[in-house]
């Protein structure tokens, strides 16, 4: 029955590969190509689901019939397998654009929700779709160590990520009313992109990647509570979770910081 | 001599006559709009011709200037009221972040530099390579201040582009963004009011060939 399908599906290329040629104008060299394409294209089909003893196969074929003058199918393994051939690269052509349509779809532009990434359950969702924490830092004052675990602390809890952002202020904040948040450090040493501002992004960065690569070693990515249930959340589960990605950390990137776990 | 000169490097010069004003509107006959702006002398004398013949309120003389916005995204140090002491400034770095020009291919190389330069470095550069899908720009919040988008580059675009200067069609554009003013807005009495030259100055900010131009210098 397989064959049988496969045979019908190449009978249906036959027929539209038909109807393109029936647009060449009549000349005396299309008409032969076309006559010679008619005949190629009906014999793969025809010949292969005819049985073999079946001599006047002309007659009966409503294809080869509309052909004027008579038609000789000789089985030739050289003819047959160039007609397989082409049948095949066309087969061929579509499976692979078909496939590279798969691979753009999996590029995405945004990873939570139409990218083809790892999903995880609904049990228990990849790092991906998780809920992520907005964490805004005031500025590079602050304690890099401090920074590191709270953004660990997201993890146990079950965060997908942590988007670190420098706050500032929110650039503009004393010129609304009612706001009276004075600076609270020197900007001169704690400005975004200042030294000290690689260096809590580079300790956080490196301390989470210490901790999600210890932990995928020791636990598997799991913690366990209690002998029978062993629980998954955050960064052990995305260790766990089946990710194309070969890097247990998240990095996401805005305007004012990055986003981490 | 013209209005606000000396304010800024001068974009254009232009004169129209107003047929009809309102608290929203104000009408320009639109073949009554003039560009001058070849006409102004260095010292910024302008000598006009004979008003145009079409009886209407007033003429009008626009003249626009460039100038730096100085919109910060990060305010300095010294412009903020301050609880702790704060040391010189000596850098730019340390003098607050100004939002770079959106709209040209420099703007787009300052933030580079500035990444490559303060933030990025080869371990958080192979992370992003393994991890990241996207770049996202989160809320440009550059539109309390301003009423119409501009960069230097756009008259030489606008020209390439729309096959006309934009010179005596910028009292169109003005306020054209949100804005906090409430000034009444210019059109034409073109049958469309003169939206299809806004139309055309928000393709011209809006094309792709803006931020890589092929035939400009870089912006």
């Amino acid at each position: 029955m397989a064959g049988a399908s496969g045979l019908n599906i190449l009978a249906q290329i036959a027929q539209r590969l038909r109807e393109i040629i029936r647009i060449f104008q009549p000349n005396p060299f299309l008409c032969s190509l076309k006559r010679k394409l008619a005949m190629w294209l009906a014999f793969v089909p025809r010949r292969f689901a005819s049985a073999p003893e079946q001599v006047d196969i002309q007659s009966k074929d409503p294809l080869l019939k509309r052909l004027k003058g008579p038609v000789y199918l000789h089985f030739m393994v050289a003819k047959s397998l160039c007609q397989i051939t082409v049948v095949c690269s066309i087969a061929l052509s579509l499976v692979v654009l078909t496939f590279q349509s798969q691979l753009i779809y999996a590029v995405g532009v945004n990873d939570q929700v139409n990218a083809n990434v790892d999903y995880g359950t609904f049990q228990s969702p990849s790092a991906n779709v998780r809920p992520r924490f907005r964490y805004w830092l005031p500025d590079a004052s602050v304690n890099s160590s401090q920074v590191a675990d709270d953004i660990r602390d997201a993890g146990r809890v079950g965060a997908g990520g942590v988007e670190l952002l420098g706050y500032y202020l929110y650039g503009d904040v004393q010129i609304y009313p009612g706001n009276y948040n004075l600076l609270q450090s020197d900007w001169t040493f704690n400005y975004f992109g200042s030294p000290a501002w690689s260096e809590i992004h580079f300790s956080v960065r490196d301390s989470v990647a210490l901790l999600t690569s210890r932990e995928r070693k020791s636990t598997n990515g799991c913690a366990t509570d209690s002998p029978r249930r062993r629980t998954c959340s955050g960064l052990g589960s995305w260790s766990k979770s089946r990710s194309r990605s070969s890097s247990s950390l998240r990095i996401r990137w805005s305007t004012l910081g990055s986003i981490f776990l | 001599m013209l209005p606000g000169w000396n304010s800024g490097a001068l974009v254009a010069a232009s004169t129209g006559l107003v047929l009809n004003a309102t608290a929203s509107t104000i009408t320009l006959s639109q073949t009554s709009l003039n560009d001058i702006t070849e006409s102004v002398d260095s010292n910024g004398h302008v000598r006009i011709k004979s008003p145009f013949n079409q009886t209407g309120i007033e003429n009008r003389l626009f003249a626009y200037y460039l100038k730096h916005a100085h919109y910060p995204e990060v305010q300095a140090q010294d412009s903020v009221m301050a609880a702790v002491p704060q040391s010189p400034i000596e850098t730019y770095e340390q003098n607050g972040s100004w939002v770079v020009d959106h709209f040209s291919a420099l703007g787009a190389q300052t933030l580079i530099d500035y990444w490559e330069n303060h933030l990025l470095d080869s371990s958080t550069i192979n992370l992003i390579k393994k991890v990241g899908n996207y770049i996202w720009e989160d809320s440009q919040e550059f539109i309390f201040f301003e009423n119409t988008f501009w960069t230097p580059k756009l008259p030489d675009t606008f020209s390439a582009n729309r096959g006309y200067s934009v010179n005596k069609y910028i009292p169109l554009l003005i306020n054209t963004l949100a804005s906090s003013t409430s000034s009444a807005l210019y059109v034409t009495d073109e049958p469309d009011s003169g939206s299809s030259h806004i139309a055309d100055y928000r393709q011209t900010v809006c094309l792709n060939r803006f931020f890589n131009p092929p035939d400009l210098d870089t912006c």
